[in-house]
């Protein structure tokens, strides 16, 4: 273990891999957002808008999103490996993917959430060809 | 098949677009509701020897055997005492303290209300039955109509009904039965007195059994149905083909306890009891033989007593208790659909679908199946998080009856997930008055009191001209509110304005702590009266967000056409108020599905109805669609009965695209009708349309006086313009620019008898492009509610030259535009402040607005349409856009599948130090490094997003990409991936946790 570092854990792509069923993946497409990706080099971000990010009783809400891109080939830059199907996410409004697509694709947008309130917010997800 | 391939197979399906779902678990929320409290203790136990006396209608039997029974096994020392005698001989005995509970099937009257007593109300109603002895020879059913006129007499032998030859004794109770009483609030008994004929057999007590050992061959009676079920004495006919367990069975009846505000621990236990589940009594610590009554306003429980569930959370776990539990008599279902909790709409909808098969059902009476009786409850608006889900979650567990524990639990449930749901919603009544109501959790006012809050506030801010959410200037006005009050009325300084209002706590030292904030409303020009609005806005081809919410702020407004006619109608057979003070009464339909209706009747004109015999205040419901100037009034479409403190009630909307009504007022003993108040004609467009459920910003337009004028001047086609309308663009930052504009009411009338649909803004990349002559290069399209008149948009491309339209889109995809900003250029700097107000016809450009600025990438809203070489941008929403996770796949993740670590306070940061994922270990691909973390069960904060949180997620993708985090509480770090076929991935990444040092 590298000096600083206080643990290590391994994720296993079987053993440590929740199994989405069929309704959920299609859940995941239907209620995401989604975008057809052409060939080329995308920039992925958030915008910040006019409106605050609120929760749904008004309290500041964290802007991120998760991105499931699938359907043909891309390259995530940041790890620069050609694959079918990939997930990131943009946390903030900083955060930003570079994305070649290989072949069109789609992108899906969604979050990931663990309770029924304080829905009330809105992001704007940008996607332009650089 | 993997998730690649799952995915390709759904790829051909997928699009740009916006689908969204609405996977929320329906709650129910709890409300305070008079002056029950929201709790009642039960103690361990109960000094020996405690008496608890219990006495009422005879309607009430099996339901206070049952509570007994479940009672005395919790406190065998404790003798409970039944009897069931008549609600107003026990209600004296209550107030004499010979008893200690009444249980009433009847609300109490205002006057027995204002003997100290607290009244609390079961929300599930008793349905009844309609019976003959088991040797009657009919065996049809019968209709509403017919078993009216056999009740007056008017029909005499069965015979008339398809049975044979042989005269109707109508076996009928005494006058003080209340479930007698309970028929005597249906329309259908309207208009006559309430009397039976010559062939009333009456009984001299109110005895079920008295009643059926009456019956014989040919007689006909009535009872709650909890007492003829599964007797082999006893028949029950169907009521158009229905019966009792169907939802669609017509009669039902109140249920409530009463009891006196110094109530002693035994019987506040007795109600702890009636508003639990069995088995799910929270018992607390003992009471010994010293202990001070209890104060019943402050019925929570005390230190070392526990507290039974939420009265309102529970009265329908206790409806479901008295129907489905305990007797034989009480097992089958009574107004149970069979699964449970589904929503009010659903229950119309699935009776309809049934019942189309049968034919002849009456569709107005189903709302009553469906009502919850706890008439302070406001299930609508819940639309945020949730929202219309939720309401009709709340009424649907109401109905639930004897799906018991599933529904309870769900209400239950949806009890807790409340607490965060506040909300506030400010309605223009007129030009010069509005009206604010809010829901706030308890809980949340606690918080806020506890940061220092002293004193419940409502401001009311003028925001014409501002951004939706932006900042807000200094208060308008600042009304003083009580907590247990949570509406107020309020005047409106200038018409024609936008308004939100804030609910919050001022502190001692007068800093203002918020809590909720409605939307902006547009408050409507004030007409003048008579006419000065010949020609209403056709709110049908509106938006339908507008029309659905805007028309309850509409409710007093000028109505054109047909709706004129029928409010002109309405009006003339409205019936004389009673005692010359009218009262007010909204009539809303805030989420597309429900009405809601919310008076306000002077004391003066409560107090002079009851005076003429003013028994059971009702609420009633019109579909005046079809209504014709003149005319009475139609059957209502649905009707609750009300208590005399209520406010408000709720209807399922019977119908979309229609017009309805809503009037309130006492029924009398002898059938008579005393209105107190009646609305104005609503306009309830198709529902189902996104926006239907935000009634702030959705205040419809009034037509302007000059609509008609105008109409026939106005050019068709592209470009239609009115001189009035001005729209004016500036620029933010390199980012945004802030669009405002003036359109007039006459002008979009105008437009809109063009065929203008969809009003909308629209920013044009004109660069390089005369507009005039070319199209624009990209244009980003945002479709507005009526009321809006800013807006803040992003701008694509810093580059680029913008310009902004207003107008409305026609079905065909014509552009009425209706006015045309200048062209700006996106400004280099960061945001800029936004002007507050706009002069009209003030579209001159700034030099600002003229810099030019480098490249920006941004985006539009919606199905925001750009430049394909450009980009695009789309909206995640976080309700609408989310993959929910229920508490049982939470838990699987983090304790069965992910790899987790637990987090203390402090500094870290996250990397992937090796080892890739791969979806698909046959195929060529090389994996990725990636893993998807969920960081949960403390406060944490992402330096990225800057925002302290409990949950967040987020990915590492590739070996540089890392996550610092902040740990504010011990949280845990779960780390996994996803697939739908995880047996053929391959690959492993290792995570490395750095905890550093704190600075």
């Amino acid at each position: 273990m590298e000096s600083g570092v206080v643990a290590e854990i391994k994720v296993h792509s079987q053993h440590n891999c929740y199994r989405l069923s069929p309704e959920q993946m299609t859940a995941i497409q239907d209620n995401g957002v989604s975008v057809n990706l052409q060939p080329g080099t995308n920039r992925i971000k958030l915008l910040e808008g006019d409106t605050p990010y609120v929760t749904g009783i008004g309290d500041q809400a964290e802007p991120w999103v998760l991105l499931w891109i699938y359907g043909g080939k891309v390259i995530n830059k940041q790890t620069d490996t050609e694959v079918v199907a990939t997930w990131a996410s943009l946390n903030g409004y900083t955060d930003e993917l570079i994305l070649e697509v290989l072949e069109p694709a789609t992108l899906c947008a969604l979050l990931f959430d663990t309770s029924t309130g304080n829905h009330g917010g809105e992001l704007t997800l940008s996607v332009t060809a650089i | 098949m993997s998730l690649i391939k799952f995915a390709t197979t759904c790829l051909i399906a997928a699009t740009v677009s916006q689908a969204v779902g609405e996977s929320f678990s329906r709650q129910a929320q709890a409300q305070a509701f008079g002056e029950v409290p929201e709790s009642f203790p039960i103690p361990g136990s109960l000094p020996d020897g405690t008496t608890l006396r219990v006495d009422g209608s005879t309607s009430m039997r099996l339901t206070n055997e049952e509570l007994e029974g479940r009672f005395e096994q919790q406190y065998p020392n404790v003798d409970v005492e039944l009897d069931a005698s008549r609600t107003d001989e026990a209600f004296e005995a209550l107030i004499n303290g010979d008893i200690d509970v009444l249980s009433s099937g009847r609300p109490l009257t205002q006057e027995e209300r204002n003997q100290g007593v607290v009244e609390v109300p079961l929300e599930q109603r008793e349905k009844l039955a309609i019976i003959v002895g088991p040797e009657n020879p009919f065996e049809g059913d019968l209709t509403f109509e017919q078993f009216a006129q056999i009740f007056r007499g008017d029909i005499t032998n069965w015979s008339a009904l398809g049975g044979p030859d042989l005269p109707i004794r109508f076996v009928d109770r005494p006058d003080y039965s209340d479930t007698r009483r309970a028929l005597s609030t249906y329309t259908v008994f309207e208009g006559k007195p309430f009397e039976t004929g010559a062939t009333a057999a009456p009984i001299d007590d109110d005895e079920t059994e008295t009643v059926i050992n009456a019956l014989g061959e040919d007689g006909i009676g009535y009872s709650v149905v909890s007492q003829v079920l599964e007797r082999d004495d006893v028949r029950i006919i169907p009521m158009h083909k229905t019966l009792p367990d169907d939802p669609r069975y017509p009669y039902s009846q109140y249920r409530a306890f009463v009891y006196k505000a110094d109530a002693d621990p035994a019987t506040l236990a007795f109600l702890g009891f009636a508003t639990s589940n069995p088995g799910e009594e929270v018992i607390g610590a003992a009471v010994d033989g010293d202990t001070a009554v209890a104060d019943s306003d402050t019925a929570a429980a005390d230190d070392g007593t526990a507290v039974a569930t939420d009265p309102e959370a529970a009265t329908a776990d206790a409806a479901g208790t008295d129907a489905a539990t305990g007797t034989d008599s009480a097992a089958a279902p009574i107004d149970t659909p069979p699964t449970a909790a589904p929503s009010d709409a659903d229950v119309v909808a699935a009776a309809g679908a049934e019942a189309a098969g049968r034919g002849g059902f009456p569709w107005w009476i189903l709302p009553l199946f469906a009502i919850p009786v706890l008439g302070g409850l406001l299930w609508w608006l819940l639309k945020k998080g949730g929202g219309a889900a939720a309401p009709a979650a709340g009424a649907g567990a109401a109905t639930a009856g004897v799906a018991g524990a599933a529904a309870a639990g769900a209400a239950a449930v949806g009890a807790a997930g409340a607490l965060d749901k506040s909300r506030l919603v400010l309605t223009p009544r007129d030009g010069q008055n509005a009206y604010a109501y809010w829901e706030v959790p308890q809980e949340k006012l606690a918080a806020v009191k506890r940061e220092g809050g002293k004193d419940l506030t409502l401001r009311v801010y003028d925001v014409t001209g501002r951004p939706k959410q932006g900042p807000l200037p200094a208060p308008v006005g600042e009304y003083p509110c009580i907590e247990e009050h949570p509406d107020l009325h309020i005047p409106i300084q200038a018409d024609d304005r936008s308004y939100c209002a804030e609910l919050g706590y001022l502190s001692a030292d007068k800093k203002w702590l918020p809590i909720v904030k409605s939307d902006p409303v547009r408050v409507p020009m004030q007409l003048g009266v008579d006419g000065a609005a010949p020609k209403g806005p056709n709110l049908g081809a509106m938006g339908a967000g507008a029309a659905l919410a805007g028309a309850a702020a509409l409710g007093a407004a000028k109505l054109g056409g047909k709706d004129k006619a029928a409010n002109e109608a309405a009006t003339k057979t409205d019936l004389e108020l009673i005692s010359g003070h009218p009262g007010e009464l909204l009539l809303a339909s805030p989420n597309g599905k429900r009405l809601h209706a919310q008076w306000d009747i002077p004391s003066e004109s409560l107090a002079a109805a009851r005076r003429q015999g003013g028994e059971t205040m009702v609420a009633k419901l019109y579909d005046v669609t079809d209504y014709q100037p003149g005319a009475d009034l139609p059957e209502p479409a649905a009707q609750v009965e009300c208590s005399d403190q209520d406010v408000d009630a709720e209807f399922a909307l019977p119908a979309a695209d229609r017009n309805y009504m809503a009037a309130v007022g006492y029924q009398t003993a002898e059938g008579r009708w005393l209105p107190l108040a009646q609305s104005e004609p609503l306009q309830v467009a198709q529902s189902g349309i996104p926006g239907a459920a935000i009634l702030g910003g959705a205040v419809a337009g009034v037509a302007g006086a000059a609509a008609m004028g105008n109409k026939n001047d106005q050019p068709s086609g592209e470009d239609v313009s009115v001189p009035s309308s001005s729209i004016k663009l500036s620029s933010q930052s390199s980012q945004k620019a802030y669009a405002v504009w003036d359109v007039p009411e006459a002008a979009k009338t105008a437009v809109k008898a063009e065929g203008g649909q969809t009003y909308q803004l629209r920013i044009h990349d004109v660069t390089d492009v005369d507009i005039n002559q070319q199209s624009p290069k990209s244009t980003l399209t945002y479709d507005l509610a009526e009321a809006d008149c800013d807006r803040t948009v992003p701008l694509p491309n810093g580059d680029s030259d913008y310009l902004a339209e207003v107008g409305y889109q026609a079905p065909g995809g014509d552009w009425l535009m209706l006015a045309r900003s200048n062209v700006i250029k996106p400004l280099q700097t960061p945001d800029v402040s936004t002007s507050d107000e706009t002069k009209d016809g003030d579209t001159g450009v700034s030099a600002t607005d003229m810099a030019a600025v480098g490249a920006a990438m941004a985006g539009g809203l919606a199905l925001s349409q750009t430049d394909k070489d450009q980009g695009q941008t789309v909206k995640v929403h976080s309700r609408k856009n989310a993959l929910m996770f229920d508490a049982h796949q939470l838990h699987h993740i983090e304790h069965t599948v992910a790899s987790t670590h637990y987090l203390s306070p402090g500094l870290y940061s996250l990397k992937i130090k090796d080892g890739v994922f791969n979806y698909d270990g046959d195929d060529s691909h090389p994996g990725e490094p990636f893993v998807i973390l969920w960081i949960h069960g403390g406060t944490v904060i992402n330096p990225q997003t800057g925002i302290p949180v409990s949950t967040t997620w987020t990915t590492l993708n590739g070996y540089d990409d890392s996550l610092t985090l902040t740990v504010r509480e011990p949280a845990t770090l779960c780390a996994f991936f996803v697939d739908t076929y995880p047996d053929d991935n391959t690959g492993e990444v290792t995570l490395a946790i750095t905890k550093h040092e704190e600075k």
